[in-house]
């Protein structure tokens, strides 16, 4: 469900992510996000696995996002995007996840 | 953008509106608890208000939106729909009118009288009678308030903050299927507020931190919104909002500010507003006052406002549009002169006789009439605009005169050219006035005579050939022949020993000079007579009969053409000159050969097939030199039910006439109704077959005298 | 995946018009007669809706929902629960517990889905 790797030449973090990503596993998937924050300085999401996700999901991505835009580092999307990820954005209108513009940033490359 | 332009659409609409309103009102004091038409009354107002502040006619708009309170009131059952209230309310309608006369140049509305409306109204309201308020309507869940109304039969847009309590996962519930739902419910934009997300570490991923601003366009009502909440009520705030009514409306000329929005919404104070800088959004953020949610929830408010508009303008554009009737006139105009030239065109390709250019001069002739009738129909609008305010001249007049009378309409949909219709007004009024005034009996004499009390008036239109009938027709004392003769002979208008057919006394009502009323009235008694409107008639090219039994009532009948810009004529010739007949009149053509002439012994009569018809030489009528022709054509057309004969020396044919009225020094020659210019440049001019029968008869009478 | 709606009730005619219902709907249904039925039914299976009845022997509707939201797999699994009229103050005690939402008996089947669409989605 949660995979972690580190390309420790370039401090690049990868977070592969698939399967259910609900509230039903909501502290598992923060807690891997929390583990994989502390080991790399910039964090990659792989989210080209999801099946599911919900509210929570993008509720944590947001913190995670922010929090790390203000330590100076940064967190970004890889791997291709899975249209049900675009579909629950837009449900959820997080199509910009606000704070100010620059967090935005992060759904910006989500939805193009 | 022409301010000059959108006002005079929003006095248009605003007449429009007005007239309807009319309709409506007196509609609903038949009817008082028809729900339809007390919405449709409210909503008049409602448009005109919304639109009138939008128009910066703030005057109306205040005033228009007491009457509007009001009518909410009725809508909602708070108060009952009763006389008072629709007399208040047709008063109101007129002072509306007197205001928008007054803006457009008209005199001052009578401010005083809008008082004492709007004084009247505020009388009708229920805590100015007690000070218990209106016990909530039964049925409403107890603990909340009745539910503004909102008539679901028009979008509106709604504002819809949903922020659900942070544990709301706990009871099993997923937001986001909340927002679905709404969106089934209309168009909806979702803008989700997160400011509320806290830093990573801090946060309970089980936790809602999420809140969203929703903007749904929908035809719905407010509960239907409510609905989608049901199961969360007690677990959110939710605040319902219909932010596309009334003061909002006043500021969406151009969209709403974006700081009046957050404004409003109490997203900033009036002082944050000020210390910010433009751009507006973006300094706000910075300075931390509001988060970028917050001003992008307001951006989307903006937007979805002004997309609403745009799409309500473009509605009205594709419904209908609106032009100026000068516009049209000219319009007609220039295709009067290309149906001239088309003429012009078929006759030169006839003259060379080359085939390729015969053939585009049919091409174009085709497109000419086609362009023609449609031109022709754009200047058609059905009467029933003009019946329908005869429905407020009816009730007013009756309740002064102490008469009940009902006025029934029939035929509304009948299509007359604009010219015509608005010509028509003035006659129409002046007949049905003297209906209420000198036709339909006091309700006590109708009673003494075995008649319903309550009168009755017919106004009714049908097509009959290319002339419309309108047939004012009413169940009162109708016409005393004997009574007319006396008056007739009193006012010197016939000699004593002139015999007179029942008809012919009926016909007196028209003539200059006659009024039958023992006295003036306030109601037909203004100075003009019947002879104003029979002149105005025939200035329509149309005639009036009338037709009484007494002691049952009077059917005046007009007969008035579809069109004045183009008639169908008959294109004839004498000598070198060229004249038309309408026809609609003509009948047949036959041949008048010098034998025929001869065998009628200098009498002016022909044997066509065994019937005598007297006919009018063209060629002596207006004295042409020259010798006729071997034979002659004789045009039969019928003229007040007799076919008379026109002869002429060849009859040229069919030919489209585009009426263009003659100088002030041919007026005189009522022989003529017009003139057309032909194909070929030359003038033709267009007889009047009416008048130039009755003057050749009266000449004969005058010559019979004389003998 | 179909998703499976368990139907908790000590009525089987009711039982029954609601799982008629929901397999109609094309849903997989789960039956219990009452409470202590439903949970240890769906201990043993991964249910994605419960609807109950609230007055039930054994362990009434109430009971029931308030264990299920102990556990963690149900912590926040919609649950519905089938009042009357007349039960106003059970509904609240149900939605305390963490009822997600309620249907009013009686109800049609058309009803019944739409409350099912609702929380389900």
């Amino acid at each position: 469900m949660f995979h972690f790797s580190l390309d420790s030449a370039r401090s690049v973090g990868t977070l592969s992510l698939s399967g259910d990503l609900t509230i039903r596993n909501a502290a598992e998937f923060k807690e891997a996000v929390a583990n994989a924050m502390d080991q790399a300085k910039q964090l990659e999401l792989n989210i080209s696995e999801v099946e599911r996700l919900d509210l929570t999901t993008l509720q944590i991505l947001c913190a995670a996002h922010r929090t790390l835009l203000k330590k100076g580092r940064t967190l970004s999307i890889s791997g291709s995007i899975p249209s049900i990820f675009r579909e629950t954005m837009q449900q959820a209108g997080f199509v910009e996840c606000g704070g100010d513009k620059e967090t935005s940033g992060l759904w910006k490359g989500v939805m193009n | 953008m022409n301010v000059e332009i959108d006002t005079s659409a929003f006095t248009e609409e605003a007449y429009e509106l007005l007239s309807e309103l009319e309709d409506s009102l007196l509609e609903l004091e038949a009817s008082p608890t028809d729900q339809e038409l007390i919405s449709r009354v409210f909503r008049a107002m409602h448009t005109i208000k919304g639109s009138g502040a939008m128009f910066g006619f703030d005057a109306v708009a205040e005033f228009t939106h007491e009457v509007e309170t009001v009518f909410d009131m009725a809508r909602n059952g708070t108060i009952p729909v009763t006389k008072t209230l629709i007399d208040l309310t047709l008063a109101a309608r007129d002072q509306i009118r007197a205001m928008l006369d007054a803006a457009a140049g008209g005199e001052p509305a009578d401010q005083a009288n809008a008082n004492k409306i709007i004084a009247g109204l505020r009388s009708l309201t229920p805590d100015k009678k007690s000070a218990g308020a209106a016990p909530p309507p039964s049925g409403a869940p107890p603990g909340k308030g009745p539910a503004p109304a909102v008539d679901a039969d028009e979008p509106h847009i709604f504002r819809v903050r949903f922020v659900p309590n942070a544990d709301i996962f706990g009871t099993g519930t997923n937001p986001l299927l909340l927002l679905n739902e709404l969106r089934d419910l209309g168009e909806c934009r979702v803008v989700a507020i997160t400011d509320k997300i806290p830093e990573f570490e801090d946060m309970d991923p089980e936790t809602c931190y999420s809140g969203w601003e929703i903007f749904l366009t929908a035809q719905i009502a407010e509960n239907a919104i409510r609905d989608v909440f049901i199961f969360v009520e007690d677990e959110c705030e939710l605040n319902i909002r219909l932010i596309d009514r009334d003061q909002a409306m006043r500021d969406q000329q151009d969209g709403k500010k974006l700081g009046q929005i957050l404004l409003e919404r109490g997203d900033i104070n009036p002082k944050e507003l000020e210390t910010a800088l433009l751009p507006l959004g973006d300094r706000l953020v910075q300075a931390g006052v509001i988060s970028h949610d917050k001003v992008k929830a307001a951006l989307t408010e903006q937007q979805v406002i002004q997309e609403k508009q745009d799409k309500k303008k473009t509605a009205e554009t594709a419904t209908s549009v609106r032009v100026p009737s000068d516009k049209l006139d000219n319009l007609v105009d220039l295709v009067g002169e290309l149906v001239t030239m088309q003429a012009r065109l078929t006759q030169t390709a006839n003259t060379i006789g080359d085939h390729t250019l015969q053939l585009i001069a049919e091409e174009v002739e085709r497109l000419t009439a086609e362009l023609r009738d449609n031109t022709m129909s754009i200047r058609m609008l059905t009467i029933d605009t003009t019946f329908n305010k005869f429905k407020r001249l009816v009730r007013d007049l009756s309740t002064e005169l102490g008469k009940e009378i009902e006025l029934i309409t029939a035929g509304g949909e009948t299509e007359l050219d604009k010219t015509v219709i608005d010509q028509l007004n003035d006659p129409l009024v002046h007949i049905i006035r003297n209906s209420i005034d000198h036709g339909v009996e006091p309700p006590d004499v109708r009673r003494a005579r075995g008649k319903n009390p309550v009168g009755k008036i017919t106004l009714a239109a049908i097509h009959s050939g290319a002339s419309v009938l309108i047939r004012v027709e009413d169940d009162g004392a109708g016409l005393d022949a004997q009574k007319l003769r006396a008056k007739g002979i009193e006012k010197g208008l016939i000699s004593a020993d002139d015999d007179l057919t029942e008809k012919e006394a009926f016909l007196l009502i028209f003539a200059a000079g006659f009024s039958t009323a023992a006295k003036i009235t306030n109601v037909s008694g203004r100075g003009v007579g019947m002879d104003v409107v029979r002149r105005s008639i025939e200035g329509l090219r149309g005639s009036i009969d009338v037709a009484s039994v007494l002691g049952k009532g009077t059917t005046i009948t007009l007969k008035l053409p579809l069109t004045l810009a183009i008639i169908e004529g008959l294109l004839v010739m004498v000598e070198e000159e060229y004249f038309v007949l309408p026809l609609a009149a003509v009948e047949e053509c036959v041949e008048l050969s010098r034998e025929d002439v001869k065998k009628a012994h200098g009498r002016h009569v022909i044997n066509v097939r065994g019937e005598i018809i007297p006919y009018i030489r063209i060629r002596d009528r207006f004295e042409i030199s020259g010798t006729a022709p071997e034979i002659e054509q004789i045009v039969i057309a019928e003229v007040d039910e007799k076919r008379i004969g026109f002869v002429v020396d060849k009859v040229v044919g069919q030919h489209q006439t585009v009426i263009k009225t003659l100088g002030k020094n041919f007026q005189h020659s009522e022989e003529f109704s017009g003139a057309t210019i032909l194909g070929n440049g030359g003038v033709a001019l267009i007889l009047d077959l009416n008048k130039m029968v009755r003057y050749v008869e009266e000449e004969e009478i005058r010559a019979l005298d004389a003998a | 995946m179909a998703k499976t709606i368990m139907t908790v009730d000590d009525s089987s005619s009711v039982r029954q018009m609601v799982g008629m219902t929901l397999k109609g709907a094309g849903y997989t249904v789960v039956e219990a007669v009452d409470g202590v039925d439903g949970l240890a039914k769906a201990k043993a299976s991964n249910l994605d809706m419960i609807i109950t009845d609230l007055n039930m022997p054994n362990m009434d509707g109430i009971a029931l929902i308030t264990a299920l939201r102990a556990l963690p797999s149900y912590k926040f699994t919609p649950i519905v629960m089938l009042t009357t009229e007349s039960q106003a103050t059970r509904k609240q005690e149900g939605k305390t517990a963490g009822a997600t939402g309620w249907i009013v008996k009686p109800f049609k089947p058309e009803q019944l889905l739409d409350v099912v669409k609702k929380v389900l989605g």
